[in-house]
Formats: C-alpha cells, structure tokens, sequence
C-alpha cells in the first residue's frame, strides 16, 4: 500500500468493500509482528545520547549511518553492566523491540549490552585501572612495606579453596610461631567484592582489639569472571585505606587485577604470598645465634686482656700483698672465659650481675686506682713503659702519680729481675 | 621492638664490641644490652607454636577471633 493507493482508495465510493482496521488494531498488528519478529535479538550499533534519570533505568540511542533506535535498559539489567557505557562507544546488545502503542512509537529493551571487539570484563577492568591509577592508588610512594617478622597475618579467602591450604602449609613450615588468623569469604560470585571489602575494613577496624601485622587477600586460578571479585572498586577501596599492609595473590602469575595494582604488594601466586610474608624462623635464628657468639669472642677477648693484666701486677710492680685477690679474680675471669668459650649464652646471662661486678672489680685494680696506694705510671710517648728496654739516656719520660705528673731525663737503664732471680722477658 | 630494630642494633654492638676499643666495662655494658636484645630477638622467633585462629561473629553481629577448632567448617561458610 502506497500513498497513491490510499488517495485512490479514498476517491472510491464504495465504501462497504473497504477493510477499516481503527488505530488500536493496526497498532497492535504492528505490535504483533514486530515484537515476534525481533524478540531477543543481537543487534549491533554505537550508544549515544546516553541519558540516566534518577529511576536507574538507561535510555540511549543506538545508531548506524543510516537510521536511529531508540533503547532503553531498565534498572535491574542496567546495573549488571561491569564497564562504563559511554557515548560513542561501538557495542552489541541483547533484547527484543516493544512497541508502545499509546504514543505508536516502538523502542529497544537491552537486557545485556557488551562492547564490540573486546570483553566486556575486559574493557571493566581497563576501564577501572585508568580511573583508579588517575586517582593515584596505584601510587607506588604509598605502599607500605611488609613488616620483616610479622607476629599475626590475617588471610582473607574462601575456607574451601586449596590456595588458603597451601599458604598455611608454607607459612607453618617456614614461621610457626607466626599466628594465622582467616577471615573467610566468598572469593567469586555475587556479593564477593562485597565480602571481601568488608573483610579488610574489619580487620583494620579491629586492631585495638587484634593487632595484626599484616594482611593477605587471594584464591587459586580461575577465569576472569571467577576472579572477577578482586577486580572490584570496592575491594579496591578497601584495600586503599587499610593501614595495615596488604598482599594480594590472586590467580595465576599471569593474572592481573585491580586488587594487585591497589595491594601494597602483589604476590604471583598464593604460595608465594606466604613466602614473601613469612620468613624462614630458622635462618633467623642462626643469624642471631652468629651475632650473639661473635658478641662472646669480642667480650671474651676483652676478658683475656684483662686476665692477662691481672697476671702482669705481681709482676710488673712485685707486689704481694693483694696477690691472693688478682688470683680469686683471675678464677673467676678463668670461669667466666670458659662459660664463654662453650657458648652458653643463658648460662652467662645468669652471670651477668657478677660479669659487671667483676668489670668493676677489675677497673678497680686498674694502674690508675693503683696510684692511690703510692704507686705510679711512666710513660713515654703517651705509652705506658713496662720495661726498660728500647730506653735510650737522654729519653725523656712523663711519670704519672695519683696527683700530678713529672718529667724525667734518664741518665742511665738496667735489666730487671723477678723475685726468682731470672729476668724478666719482655 | 620490632625484630628488624633488634636485629640491626645487635649488629651495631656486636661490631663496636668487635671494634675492641672500648673499655672493659663499657664492654661488659655493651654487652648486657646486647644479651637482652638478643633474648629478645630469640622471644619473637621461639614464640610457641600458635593454634590456627578465625574471625567469626557473635549473635550480635560483634567480630569474634576463636580458634579454627572451636569453629565447624560449614558455620563459617564452607563457600567457594
């Protein structure tokens, strides 16, 4: 039927020939074949006008060179879509024609709308990665840095997952005296992210209760929608203001998310997570166990010097008096060098009040507390002279008393012998 | 103090003690310090082995840490 029929048609007078359909009934006849016709259609084209009342429903206008379609998504379906439809954008979408006979206009209903040429999780995750990294919290100068032994490490991950076996196992092996805590989760599926937000908020939330040092989000491998919760802004938020560091470990080394480029630190795997987090106990303990017997031979060394200065009293001034004590304390230098030399460290520690004891004891038989019993120090050079050798007459030698000094000239030197008549060697 | 401050101050003394050009009894003192860092270092590695732990919650909704045993798997959500 074309309009030169329809004039022609109108010209007729026979009018009880005529078929009248009223408005109502070749709109619904429209309606019919139509809404047959193209129900649940792919239909491809680029969004635009795209407009998002209050109601949550999305109106856009799907267009191509040659005409326009009308469209709208409704609420439900509208907030399923994991990208940002923008104006422009090249997509494909999923629904059926509806015709509104009130206004005899008809429209597209979207039930799903994907971009041409790339996922539409893809273009999510591209997507959020550029708005998030333009907030900078990607920003490397705000990662924190793993503590280096941590005492607690929260794990937030399904309990049913072999990922959260595998980091407990290693952590054991490697740290058991670490204390593991779970927070467990549902890592895929609806209202994932969700958990796993709400997860990291409490457990920072918590810390005056349970301070724990360090923070580890994951699960195994997977496809993009099953590790489509650690793509989410919220996890990502989560993630940003925790003040507790956070490891991420999430997949496979080749998969990437949102989470990883958020986390302090990005894990490969959940096993490496668990490395990275706990050290091996053992190493540590044979580093310090090194530091503290190095620490013995250094004070050990002292204490032979001391012994050995001990031993030089009775015989560099041939005093007998207080010989008896320097051979008490020279016993018990004796003793403490041998608790030393066999390494007990506790042992010695219990010594410890009489180690500083004899520290004071032996500083006390030091020349200079000698002096006040009349004794006196020469030195020549600043160096103290213990013999005479190396003497020249013309020298000149500093004698120190308790009070004062004196210089002196040496007009001549001798060899000194011990009380058994031998002498000494120097 | 955390175990790295420990570790590194142990190191400090242990290579001015190595030094030898303190006294005897600032040795000795050194070395009392360092003894209590290095029992401290050795309290935060020989910590007893701790018992697995979970977050759970109480009927009000409160954050509760049990321990794992204490917890029925499927209670706290056998969920993948």
């Amino acid at each position: 039927m074309n309009g030169f029929d329809t004039i022609t048609l109108v010209k007729e007078p026979r009018h009880t020939a005529k078929r009248v359909y009223t408005v109502s009934e070749v709109t619904q006849k429209v309606k019919d074949s139509v809404e047959r016709e193209f129900c649940g259609v792919w239909i491809g084209g680029e969004a635009s006008n795209i407009r998002r009342p209050d109601s949550g429903h999305v109106y856009m206008t799907l267009k191509d060179e040659g005409a326009q379609l009308q469209a709208v998504m409704f609420r439900a379906a509208a907030s399923k879509i994991p990208f940002s439809l923008k104006d422009g954008m090249q997509v494909i979408a999923f629904g059926s024609i509806s015709v509104y006979p009130p206004r005899g206009q008809y429209q597209l209903i979207i039930e799903v709308v994907e971009p041409r040429g790339i996922g539409p999780l893809q273009l999510a995750f591209l997507q959020l990665k550029d708005r998030l990294e333009k907030e900078g919290l990607f920003d490397p100068a705000r990662k924190k840095p793993l503590p280096f032994l941590p005492q607690r490490v929260a794990i937030v991950s399904s309990l049913s997952g072999a990922a959260l076996m595998d980091m407990l196992k290693i952590m054991h092996t490697r740290s058991p005296q670490i204390e593991t805590v779970i927070y467990p989760v549902k890592v895929q599926g609806d209202g994932a992210g969700e958990e796993i937000a709400l997860a990291v908020t409490d457990i920072n939330n918590n810390v005056s209760n349970y301070p724990v040092d360090v923070i580890i989000i994951g699960r195994g491998g997977g496809s993009i929608e099953d590790l489509w919760a650690f793509n989410e802004e919220v996890v990502a938020r989560s993630i940003y203001s925790s003040q507790i560091p956070v490891v991420s470990a999430v997949g496979h080394e080749i998969d990437f998310t949102i989470s990883d480029f958020v986390a302090d630190m990005r894990a490969p795997t959940p096993s490496a997570a668990a490395q990275m987090v706990a050290p091996v106990r053992d190493e540590l303990l044979e580093r310090v166990n090194t530091l503290a017997s190095r620490m013995r031979r250094a004070v050990c060394g002292k204490l032979e010097d001391a012994r050995d200065r001990l031993l030089e009293f009775p015989r560099r001034y041939g005093f007998r008096q207080p010989l008896d004590m320097v051979l008490r304390y020279r016993a018990r230098v004796e003793e403490l060098l041998y608790g030393f030399s066999k390494g007990m460290g506790h042992l010695l520690a219990l010594n410890r009040e009489r180690l500083i004891g004899m520290g004071s004891k032996i500083e006390g038989l030091s020349p200079l507390k000698v002096l006040t019993r009349g004794y006196s120090i020469t030195t020549k050079n600043g160096k103290a002279l213990t013999t005479t050798k190396g003497l020249r007459r013309g020298d000149r030698i500093e004698t120190r008393f308790h009070r004062g000094t004196a210089v002196s000239v040496i007009e001549e030197t001798a060899r000194w012998t011990n009380c058994k008549g031998r002498e000494h060697e120097v | 103090m955390k175990f790295e401050a420990a570790l590194k101050r142990l190191e400090e003394i242990v290579g001015e003690l190595e030094k030898g050009e303190l006294s005897l009894d600032e040795s000795l003192a050194k070395y009392e310090d360092g003894i209590k860092i290095y029992r401290k270092c050795l309290e935060l590695l020989e910590g007893a082995e701790k018992r697995l732990k979970i977050f759970a919650r109480d009927e009000n909704g409160r954050l509760l840490v049990k321990d794992i045993s204490q917890v029925p798997l499927s209670e706290a959500g056998n969920k993948q």
